[in-house]
C-alpha cells in the first residue's frame, strides 16, 4: 500500500510536467476544431486523476501483479539480483556502439559477452554459437530482407585510411 | 468478391505465401516450446518483417506462429512439465502424469490433433461470424469509431483484473505517449522539443518491443539455468494416433474446449491462459469420469489444447471487424496492421476484401502446417526446450534491437527500444501491467483522430456521441466496465465492515 503512495506520487509528478508541457502548446485551430491541446489535457486530467486514486485508496492487490510475460522462478531456476541494470547497460553500450564499430564486430562481441557473463562456461561452443548467430543474423537481414547493417563509420575511416 | 476471394487466397496458397505459413509455424514451434518465450514475444521478433515483406505474405507467417504457438506450448508441458507458453499451463496437470506413466507419444499426439481440431473450429466461427459483423460496423461514423475504440481501450479493465487503478493508468500512459509528434488534424508539432526524430510520433514498433521484450530478457538472463531431464520418447504417427481421439467423452472434452475457447477468445481481453482453465473445469464437471481428472487421462489435455487454439482463431474476430484486439497477441498483431499503413476494422473489408480473405486462408493453412510440423518435428522441438538461457536470452536481446533499428535503419529506434524495455521493467517491477499500455500505444492515436473528426462534424458539440445509439451503447458499456469493479468493491467493503459489525456486537451480547 505505501509502495501504491509513493508510485502515485511519482505518477502525480509525471502528470504536473506533461501539464506544463501543454501550456508552452502553440495555439492553432481550424474552424469547429477543438484544437491539438484539448486532447493532452482531457488524458493528462484522467492520468492525475488516477494517480490521486491510487494514492489515496486502500490496496487491495496483494502485490505484484503477474504478467503473461514473466519467467517464473519455478520454471528457469533462481534469480540473480542487479543483473537488471547491467543487462541494460550492456544493450545501451551495444546500441551505442552499433554505428561505430559496425554490426558483425560489436554483435559478436556483445554476444560473445553476454552469454560468458550470464554464466554460460564453454568457451569453445560459445565462440561458436556467437560466430553462427551473427553471421546467420547478418545475411538474413542483408540478403534475404535486404535491409542494410551498419558497417561501422570508424571502420569505413581506417579502412579509407589504409 | 469473388474476386476478392479468390485473389487474396492464391497469395496465401502461393508458393511465398505457404513458405511463410512454414517458417511462422516453425517458429512459433520452437518459440513455444522453451520455457519463458511467449508467443508475444515470437510474434515481437518477426513484427519487423512487416516493412519488407508483402503484407499477405507477412500475415502468413504471423498467423502460422500464432497457431503454432498455441501448440508447441503443450510439448515442454507433457514431456517436461514445463509450460512453454501460460496457454499450455493446464495441459500439464494430465498431460505429464500420461508422459510419467509411459504414454508420452499418445499425449502429445492427443495434444496436436486437439489443437489442430480446436483451430478449426475456431477458425470456423471466424468466417462465419467476421464478414457478418464488418457488414454491420461498416456503416459506423467518426463518432461510432471513436466510442468502439473507447470501448477496446476500457478493456484494460479485464486485461487488469487485479489491479483496475492500475491498468487504467498504464492504459492512459500510451495515450499520453501516443500525443507525442504531430497534431493529426491541424499538423503541429507537440511535445517534439524540435527534435526531428520525434515529429513523426514516437515509433510504435520499438516501443512496443521494449515494453515486452526487454523484461523477458532480464528476467531471463537473471536466472541460473538448470539442466532439464529429456525423455526418450518414440515419435508419434499422425493418422494412427488420430484413434486416440476416438470415443463420446473425448468427442465432448473436444466440442465443449474448443466451445469454450471461441467464446471467450471472441470476447475481447481475456484471451487463452484464461480459457485454457475455464474448459478445464468444464470438461471435468460434465465428465463421467470427473473424479479421475489430474491423474492423467487424455481429455484433460484435450479441454485445454482445443480451447487455446480455439481462441487464435476466435480473438481475430473483434480485431479484424472492429479494430480491437482479443488477447494479447492479437493487440500485437493489431500493431502490425498499422505497421503496414493499414487501418483494421470495418474499414479493412471494404478498402482490403483481398488481405482479409488471404488472412482467412492463412489462419486454415496455418492450421494445417501446425499440425503437419506438429508430428514431424517433435525431437527437434524437444531439443528447443532444452536451449540454455544463457545462449538464447542474448540472441532475443540483439534480435530486438537489431529489428528495432532495420525498420528505418535508425539507432535512433534501437534507443526507443531500449527507453521502452526500462519503462517496461519499472513497470512490471511497480505492479503496472504493461498490456494496457501497448493497447494505448495501438489504439491512441485513432481515438483521438475519430474524436476529434467527431466533434468537427457535430460543429464543437459533444452531443454528438450520445445522440447516435451504437455510439451511446459503447459508451455506456464502457463507463460500466470501468465503474462496476469500483462500485463491487465499494459494495463487498461495506458488507465486510458490516459484517465485522455485527460479529463484534455479537460478541459484546455473549
Amino acid at each position: 500500500m505505501r509502495m501504491d503512495r509513493k508510485i502515485g506520487a511519482v505518477l502525480l509528478i509525471v502528470g504536473a510536467v506533461y501539464a506544463y508541457l501543454i501550456t508552452q502548446l502553440p495555439s492553432q485551430r481550424m474552424p469547429d476544431d477543438v484544437g491539438e491541446a484539448l486532447v493532452p489535457w482531457l488524458t493528462v486530467g484522467v492520468f492525475v486523476l488516477l494517480s490521486l486514486i491510487l494514492i489515496v485508496k486502500k490496496s487491495n492487490d496483494g502485490g505484484v501483479e503477474a504478467e503473461e510475460i514473466t519467467v517464473s522462478e519455478e520454471q528457469t531456476g533462481r534469480p540473480r539480483s542487479g543483473h537488471g541494470v547491467l543487462t541494460i547497460a550492456a544493450m545501451a553500450v551495444y546500441i551505442a556502439v552499433l554505428p561505430y564499430i559496425g554490426f558483425f564486430i560489436s554483435t559478436l562481441a556483445f554476444a560473445f559477452g553476454m552469454m560468458r557473463w550470464a554464466g554460460s562456461r564453454r568457451l569453445g561452443v560459445d565462440v561458436v554459437i556467437a560466430v553462427v548467430a551473427t553471421l546467420v543474423i547478418q545475411l538474413t537481414f542483408t540478403e534475404v530482407l535486404m535491409v542494410p547493417l551498419p558497417t561501422g563509420s570508424w571502420l569505413d575511416g581506417l579502412l579509407k585510411h589504409a | 468478391m469473388l474476386d476478392a476471394l479468390l485473389s487474396g487466397a492464391s497469395q496465401a496458397l502461393s508458393w511465398q505465401g505457404l513458405l511463410a505459413s512454414l517458417v511462422g509455424v516453425a517458429i512459433g514451434l520452437a518459440a513455444s516450446a522453451m520455457p519463458g518465450v511467449t508467443i508475444s514475444l515470437g510474434m515481437i521478433l518477426v513484427l519487423p518483417l512487416s516493412f519488407v515483406l508483402p503484407a499477405p505474405i507477412a500475415w502468413s507467417m504471423f498467423l502460422g506462429l500464432y497457431a503454432a504457438g498455441m501448440m508447441g506450448g503443450s510439448f515442454s508441458a507433457i514431456l517436461l512439465n514445463i509450460p512453454g507458453t501460460p496457454s499450455a499451463s493446464a495441459t500439464s496437470i494430465d498431460g505429464h502424469k500420461m508422459a510419467q506413466r509411459g504414454e508420452a507419444g499418445a499425449a502429445v499426439s492427443i495434444a496436436i490433433w486437439s489443437s489442430f481440431l480446436g483451430g478449426i473450429i475456431g477458425w470456423l466461427c471466424l468466417v462465419l461470424v467476421a464478414p457478418a459483423l464488418a457488414r454491420v460496423a461498416l456503416s459506423f461514423g467518426a463518432p461510432e469509431l471513436f466510442a468502439i475504440i473507447f470501448f477496446g481501450l476500457t478493456i484494460i479493465a479485464t486485461f487488469s483484473q487485479k489491479s483496475m487503478v492500475k491498468g487504467l493508468l498504464a492504459g492512459v500512459l500510451g495515450l499520453l505517449v501516443t500525443t507525442i509528434g504531430m497534431d493529426p488534424i491541424t499538423g503541429t508539432p507537440r511535445f517534439t522539443f524540435d527534435y526531428v526524430p520525434l515529429q513523426g510520433g514516437v515509433p510504435f514498433l520499438p516501443a512496443m518491443v521494449g515494453l515486452f521484450a526487454v523484461p523477458q530478457i532480464v528476467a531471463g538472463l537473471s536466472v541460473h539455468a538448470r539442466a532439464f531431464a529429456l525423455p526418450k520418447t518414440a515419435r508419434p504417427r499422425m493418422f494412427e494416433s488420430l484413434r486416440l481421439m476416438r470415443g463420446w467423452e473425448m468427442v465432448k472434452a473436444l466440442l465443449v474446449g474448443s466451445g469454450v475457447g471461441t467464446w471467450i477468445g471472441i470476447v475481447p481481453g481475456v484471451g487463452a491462459p484464461v480459457a485454457v482453465f475455464v474448459a478445464y473445469d468444464y470438461v471435468r464437471r460434465l465428465s463421467a469420469r470427473s473424479k479421475s481428472f489430474g491423474t492423467g487421462i487424455p481429455e484433460g489435455i484435450v479441454a485445454p489444447e482445443s480451447a487455446n487454439s480455439a481462441v487464435s482463431g476466435a480473438a481475430m474476430v473483434p480485431m479484424l471487424t472492429l479494430g480491437i484486439p482479443g488477447d494479447t497477441v492479437t493487440a500485437v498483431l493489431l500493431g502490425a496492421f498499422l505497421i503496414q499503413g493499414i487501418q483494421p476494422g470495418p474499414i479493412l473489408f471494404q478498402n482490403h476484401p483481398d488481405l482479409v480473405y488471404a488472412i482467412l486462408v492463412g489462419l486454415l493453412m496455418a492450421n494445417f502446417m501446425s499440425l503437419l510440423l506438429g508430428f514431424w518435428s517433435l525431437p527437434i522441438m524437444l531439443w528447443a526446450s532444452r536451449v540454455r538461457p544463457q545462449t538464447l536470452w542474448p540472441l532475443v536481446a540483439i534480435m530486438c534491437i537489431v529489428g528495432s533499428y532495420s525498420l528505418r535503419n535508425s539507432i535512433f529506434d534501437a534507443g526507443v527500444m531500449l527507453v521502452f524495455g526500462v519503462i517496461g521493467m519499472l513497470m512490471n517491477r511497480f505492479g503496472l501491467p504493461v498490456v494496457p499500455m501497448v493497447l494505448g500505444l495501438v489504439l491512441g492515436s485513432n481515438l483521438e483522430e475519430y474524436f476529434r473528426m467527431s466533434l468537427l462534424v457535430g460543429r464543437g458539440d459533444a452531443t454528438i456521441f450520445f445522440t447516435r445509439p451504437v455510439s451511446l451503447v459503447f459508451i455506456l458499456a464502457s463507463l460500466a466496465l470501468i465503474v462496476w469493479p469500483f462500485l463491487r468493491g465499494v459494495v463487498s467493503q461495506r458488507r465486510r465492515s458490516s459484517a465485522q459489525h455485527e460479529r463484534g456486537l455479537t460478541e459484546r451480547k455473549t
